[in-house]
């Protein structure tokens, strides 16, 4: 049957005037209808309350945004509207409801005091990094040789952060920290690790964070109490799909990839490291893999390149290249890799940055090959050194890289 | 753009001024319609508007071809031709990937290379319910039960921002008529509108990020590190989740287009209430459950032939039907489940009606056992659904069975979200409507304190940052 099309009419009645009334539903004698002025009334009346109610959260979101005219615009309404919400003494209200919910925005901070420029060379073991907020239990590396002592201080060149291999009954504890793309990897870390047995995993990976805005969530802050609440022997960090924004240093905007973005950042990543291996703990240090974007590339080649440079600076921290496990052939983004049995996998997102379940499982299997170096002797067998020829039975084909330390490809740093 | 953002409620308070000022029904309304909807669409990504203006002229091109042939045969070929148009759309965004994946691991167990190269071709959000929209209307002007509407009228059809990105799957019976005549600004529902939006908010923003956070996501990622009532919270807390997510999506998009003056279709009933498979589609995704219907399985024959063919009609729409979800064996699974599920109460049902007996029983305790059942073989459908692979969703299901042992993350204030979420489905259904009157009697000042009350409830107990929805992957 065909649709009937209805004649047009107007609703400009002089007989029924707008107004701000309503009537009454015909089908629902109880129920008011009314004129879209009432709407726009209503509206009004809700947004301007509940903004001056959420005020303070409002104008922290906008301060925490990333730099540009959104931000500025943001932020040129919700300031004086949170001087008047404070005026009014409305803002206490989401204090209240946020200390009645036991939040107390744990990961925000506001800058940290190394951010300052114009800033000396980083030392390498940055003597100021905060001290150790708690210390694994000694223990013994596979040779009996006791570890070096690691109660407190940064580790020296010369130590080892040695580890005994983890059996279910000394089972090993592992930290894994980062992003939403950190996130991926802790999955398939945890998934791997839990398949093997011998370990204790923790996951604290959270969306649209980093190490480029400490004041929207602060990782030092964060890692120091992940540190103290969980006591890990190793600590696996991936951060910076985030980070290819700038931040503020002193007041002032700090555009993405200046020399002096990267000497923060530098002192950011290094504090973190100074953080973890200051109580002889290992800290194995992922980098960004290639994203679709040519950009975004190009960015988290940045970022590698100063993660790989606080690695070697840092001892006991391990730099891994994710491009080993993640990138084409010739280096670039790909969605699709073969697997030890030559059957493609998805292994990125459809967004060109996360990685699937897959990719995950990969690069996770690129980092327990790593971790592997910890506590066995480096060995240039065929399992610890794969080519691509013969590719890991649990892990992805990969390439020698002539920085890999240690016969483990994609790894660089310094073990002592 | 999101529903929840600020970025959506300073262009809804646009558009909703400019769309009463315009004279809904007119052609500068009609204009300014179908800009708004694209500036709405590309918000995400502005290449993908061209593909949805081509989806529409493809459409409608179509549907006007068909309606102006008297040859059948002809009229055949235009529908068989414009159904490929947009299906292949579909199927390029949407399975290409999957297919040449699959391919190409096929061929490789017999030492042959694909000839289908392997791209990641980007997923264009809402293409599903678009194109599902489009071809019912082409479907539907083929069948003489819809003239072709004028080629404005259409565009704001398909594109119509309320409905874009995740539905409700709207027919052009029920919308286009509503396009044609003008909408009276003076008989709004606003009352329903902001019980569905705000109740939408609460269920988006609130229930389903709560429950994803504290056990959904972190159990379904690492089940190898949960015991067996864990991994049971959080199969139920996905029911939730996906419940909350959804209706909290198309309840708001229903409230939207009421504040435009536009009654789009119910789309959810009270699904966790159903007391078979056969009456969970009834109450869930309604309006896909009646396109699946309408537009796949009375194609096939539906019910009009041996009883093995229904079996098989009700197979293929249900797999149809999971992997229209997404291209992953997971979606194809959950298909089978309730493709089989609802064979197997279909059996029962006649032999229950051969044998003299009511088709299904309906004594108190048969009630309650019947909703048990249904509700749990439905969360079987879910741990494929949300499994990121098929030997995920049997790590779960192996270890429901034997990993006992302490569940931490089965807090009080998961199960008390859970079995809230599951008991307000069974609340009388006159209740909303009723907190509804009561509000629309209030003055203006007060409903605006109160939605403010409201809203600023839900953004302090909700997360900074909210997810997309997840219905916006498919």
């Amino acid at each position: 049957m065909a649709t009937r099309i209805e004649p047009r009419r107007t609703f400009r009645s002089p007989t029924l005037r707008p107004s701000l009334a309503g009537r009454r539903d015909p089908l629902r004698p109880r129920r008011r209808v009314g004129p879209a002025g009432r709407v726009v009334v209503i509206g009004t009346v809700c947004f301007v309350l509940w903004g001056l109610l959420a005020a303070p959260a409002l104008r922290r979101a906008a301060e925490t945004a990333p730099l540009g005219l959104r931000r500025t615009a943001a932020l040129a309404v919700l300031r004086p509207l949170s001087r008047l919400s404070s005026l009014l003494a409305l803002d206490r209200m989401q204090t209240g409801v946020d200390a009645a919910l036991g939040r107390h925005d744990p990961g925000a901070t506001a800058l940290p005091p190394g951010d300052v420029l114009p800033s000396p060379a980083l030392p390498a073991h940055p003597s100021s990094g905060p001290r150790p907020r708690g210390s694994p239990p000694a223990r013994s590396n596979p040779n009996g040789t006791p570890a070096p002592a690691a109660t407190s201080g940064p580790l020296t060149v010369g130590s080892a952060p040695s580890l005994p291999a983890p059996t279910e009954a000394g089972r090993l504890r592992v930290l894994i920290v980062g992003d939403s793309i950190g996130a991926d990897l802790a999955m398939g870390l945890a998934r791997l690790l839990d398949g093997k047995g011998g370990y204790v995993t923790k996951m604290d990976a959270r969306q649209a964070t980093g190490l480029a805005r400490p004041d929207y969530f602060d990782w030092e802050r964060q890692v120091a109490v992940d540190l103290q609440r969980f006591q890990p022997d190793l600590v696996v960090a991936m951060f910076g799909a985030n980070d290819d924004q700038g931040f503020l240093v002193g007041g002032e905007g700090e555009a993405f990839g200046t020399a002096d973005w990267q000497r923060v950042y530098g002192q950011r990543v290094a504090r973190i490291m100074a953080e973890v291996t200051a109580s002889a703990r290992p800290l194995l240090w992922v980098g960004m893999p290639p994203m679709k974007s040519d950009g975004l590339t190009a960015a988290m080649r940045t970022v590698n390149a100063i993660f790989r440079a606080q690695a070697l600076a840092h001892p006991g921290v391990l730099y891994l290249d994710p491009w080993v496990a993640l990138a084409g052939p010739r280096g670039h983004y790909a969605a699709y890799l073969p697997n030890a049995s030559g059957q493609e996998e998805l292994v990125r997102a459809a967004d060109g940055v996360h990685l699937t379940a897959s990719g995950g499982a990969r690069l996770a299997a690129s980092v327990f090959t790593a971790m592997r170096t910890l506590w066995a002797p480096p060995s240039p067998s065929p399992s610890h050194a794969p080519t691509p020829s013969s590719p890991p039975s649990s892990g992805p084909p990969v390439q020698t890289s002539p920085e890999a330390p240690l016969g483990v490809p994609g790894l660089a740093g310094r073990q002592g | 753009m999101l529903f929840p953002t600020i970025d959506f409620a300073i262009f809804f308070a646009l558009v909703f001024v400019a769309h009463w000022l315009l004279n809904p029904g007119s052609k500068q309304w009609k204009l300014f319609m179908i800009a708004a909807s694209y500036v709405f669409y590309g918000w995400w990504d502005w290449r993908f508007v061209f593909l949805l203006a081509g989806v529409t002229v493809a459409s409608q091109a179509g549907a006007e071809l068909i309606h102006h042939t008297r040859h059948e045969p002809r009229r055949r070929m235009l529908l068989a031709i414009t159904l490929t148009v947009i299906l292949g759309v579909l199927g390029w965004f949407k399975y290409y990937g999957f297919l040449a994946l699959n391919v190409s691991n096929a061929l490789h167990v017999f030492g042959a290379h694909s000839p289908l190269p392997l791209l990641q071709v980007a997923l264009p959000i809402g293409i599903s319910f678009f194109t599902f929209m489009a071809i019912s209307y082409v479907v539907d002007v083929y069948r003489g039960r819809l003239e072709p509407a004028g080629w404005l009228d259409f565009a704001v059809h398909l594109s119509f921002f309320p409905h874009l990105v995740a539905g409700p799957i709207v027919r052009g019976g029920e919308l286009l008529p509503q396009i044609r005549a003008p909408r009276d600004p003076r008989r709004i529902d606003y009352s329903r509108a902001a019980y569905l939006i705000f109740g939408g908010l609460f269920k988006k923003v609130v229930i389903s990020s709560f429950i994803a956070t504290a056990i959904v996501d972190p159990v379904f990622g690492t089940p190898g590190q949960h015991t067996a009532l864990e991994i049971l919270f959080a199969i139920y807390g996905y029911a939730i989740q996906i419940y909350a997510d959804f209706s909290g999506y198309t309840d708001i998009a229903i409230g939207v287009a009421l504040l435009l003056g536009f009654e789009f279709p119910q789309n959810f009933d009270a699904p966790y209430t159903a007391r078979s498979l056969q009456d969970f589609w009834r109450r869930w995704h309604m309006t896909l459950s009646r396109w699946l219907r309408d537009y796949l399985y009375i194609p096939l024959g539906g019910s009009r032939g041996s009883e093995w063919q229904t079996y098989r009609n009700v197979m293929i729409t249900m797999l149809l039907g999971g992997l229209w979800h997404g291209a992953a064996w997971t979606f194809v699974a959950w298909g089978g489940i309730h493709g089989g599920g609802l064979a197997v109460g279909r059996w029962r049902r006649q032999r229950r009606v051969a044998a003299g007996l009511p088709a299904q029983a309906d004594r108190p305790v048969d009630r309650v056992l019947q909703r048990v059942a249904t509700f749990h073989l439905v969360c079987l459908g879910w741990v494929f659904f949300r499994a990121d692979s098929l030997g995920t969703a049997f790590e779960m299901l192996g270890r429901l069975v034997s990993a006992f042992g302490p569940a931490p993350a089965v807090t009080p204030l998961v199960v008390f979200v859970i079995a809230l979420m599951v008991a307000v489905q069974h609340l009388p259904k006159e209740l909303p409507a009723r907190v509804q009157d009561g509000f629309s009697q209030l003055r203006p000042a007060a409903q605006g304190v109160a939605l403010a009350a409201t809203l600023f409830a839900i953004t302090s107990l909700g997360p900074q940052g909210v997810a997309p929805f997840i219905y916006f992957r498919f």
